[in-house]
């Protein structure tokens, strides 16, 4: 992909006679852009052949809307960090298809109140992680970053609670109610140093493999 | 054919300015930030 974005981004410096700090804008807009079509492409494909299109979108957006302002722990790894990503999103779902329907009203309702308890508390403690190829130099992106982890997750908080009192009529809707406490789970998870080691843990396994196959 | 590189670059410069004003890339792996983009 990175390969990809810099030819890219070559051609259009050349055709348009941009200066290099021009073209390494581009190139790094290229770069967001095609993960982002990856990603979802692969989605969207896994989720229509599992039939969990919608559960496995509204984890991957969530977690993603939230991410743009809380941060959170990177693989270092460019093919990890996609398979993670898509794996993440693929599991959870089935795993929600197949027992969404097992678990009651009260438990659903415990869950909510729990993970974002949960969530407040670690955005308040930890929000935004940085990293090291962005750092976030200044106190007030820092507030700003902050502020909007909160407003998202209040925002998530609100369309979980009506997702879980339209789901009271209709027990289907439970799954997106648990897609997005996964999502949001997995993504404040990330904020703590626990997953900063587990991260660390599965880039050395890759690497290990990507070794063992040479 | 230069129109249509002109509206590659404009959508990742818009793209770049989002990543930017963000905390991470919201999909994926994080690559180093041009320094032009950095909010300092």
């Amino acid at each position: 992909m990175e390969t990809l974005a810099l030819k890219i981004a070559d051609k259009i410096a050349f055709e348009l006679g941009y200066d290099s700090e021009k073209k390494m804008i581009v190139q790094y807009g290229l770069f967001g852009l095609i993960q982002i079509v990856t990603i979802l492409l692969i989605n969207i494909i896994i989720g229509l052949l599992f039939n969990i299109l919608f559960e496995t979108l509204t984890m991957t957006l969530t977690s993603s809307i939230l991410r743009k302002y809380s941060g959170g722990a990177h693989l270092e790894k460019l093919g990890v960090c996609t398979l993670l990503s898509v794996a993440v999103s693929t599991i959870f779902p089935l795993m929600i298809k197949s027992y969404y329907k097992y678990l009651g009203v009260s438990f659903v309702l415990i869950s909510i109140i729990l993970v974002f308890v949960l969530s407040f508390f670690l955005i308040y403690k930890l929000a935004p992680i940085d990293n090291p190829n962005k750092p976030i130099k200044t106190e007030r992106k820092r507030k700003r970053m902050r502020k909007g982890s909160f407003i998202v997750l209040i925002f998530f908080m609100v369309v979980t609670f009506l997702l879980f009192i339209l789901g009271i009529q209709n027990q289907n809707i439970f799954r997106y109610c648990w897609s997005i406490l996964i999502a949001i789970l997995w993504q404040v998870f990330s904020l703590t140093k626990l997953w900063v080691k587990f991260y660390h843990f599965i880039d050395f396994v890759y690497c290990k493999i990507k070794l063992l196959g040479r | 054919m230069k129109k249509f590189y002109a509206v590659i670059a404009a959508v990742a410069t818009v793209l770049a300015t989002m990543f930017a004003t963000s905390a991470c890339f919201w999909f994926g792996n994080q690559p180093v930030e041009p320094a032009s983009l950095r909010d300092e």
